[in-house]
């Protein structure tokens, strides 16, 4: 099964935003919020793009690469 | 997913809703095979042109109509999401949602596999009793694994 961390709960709540108001501005459903902070779905190049975007950060401070075969 | 076998979702809103009324289309279109396949089901049993066992006349008698029901409740479905904005807007980010789609991929994905083992399966063991079902199996699989590598070299050129 895909396991992905992310700190997109962490910084949604910091932010006070709501998941559906991320999926939103994302142009996501609300499911794929949930799936991705659950990691259960990993994101693709772009949506992981528009989201370090509308959190006006990088992708990997988004998106923790942890395991070995995510790494060189 | 407002349909098991749709290709790709248009970028923008408004390509979205040419594309659901072009796709709406589609279904006039069924329920013309509706019509005809009732028509074929009443001149099979009410005259003797074509011989035809019962099981095979029932069978077209309940698709045509089948066919004529589901197309005329899809082509609503369309036209009310067309009309509102909202649930048109609901109805793209959904159809675009990329989770949505590897949903659908890996959905099919299986459908397909399970509906090989079951081909093969009604092949092996029907065919014991009517040899033409192996035949007809090996015709479906053959079918699906050369229709499988033309997609794959279409797509390996066009990706």
């Amino acid at each position: 099964m895909i396991s992905l961390q992310t700190r997109i709960q962490e910084l949604r709540k910091e932010r006070k935003v709501t998941q559906s108001e991320l999926a939103e501005a994302v142009e996501v459903t609300r499911q794929t919020i949930i799936s991705l902070e659950n990691g259960r779905y990993k994101a693709s190049l772009v949506l992981a793009h528009k989201i370090a975007q509308y959190f006006q950060m990088s992708i990997e401070d988004i998106f923790l690469f942890n395991e070995e075969d995510e790494n060189l | 997913m407002i349909c098991m076998l749709q290709g790709e979702v248009a970028e923008s809103l408004e390509d979205y809703r040419q594309q659901l009324k072009k796709r709406s289309r589609i279904f006039g279109i069924l329920f013309l095979l509706g019509v005809l396949t009732t028509i074929f089901a009443l001149v099979l049993n009410l005259t003797d042109w074509f011989e035809v066992n019962d099981y095979l006349t029932g069978f077209y008698t309940g698709f045509g109509p089948a066919i004529m029901a589901v197309s005329v409740i899809r082509y609503r479905t369309f036209q009310k999401l067309l009309k509102n904005e909202q649930k048109l807007k609901t109805e793209h980010v959904k159809a675009k949602d990329e989770r949505e789609q590897a949903i659908n991929m890996k959905a099919s994905r299986a459908a397909g596999r399970w509906l090989l083992v079951l081909v093969y399966l009604v092949g092996v063991l029907g065919g014991m009793i009517v040899p033409s079902y192996a035949f007809l199996m090996a015709a479906m699989v053959g079918s699906y694994v050369i229709i499988f590598w033309a997609a794959r070299v279409y797509y390996n050129k066009q990706m």
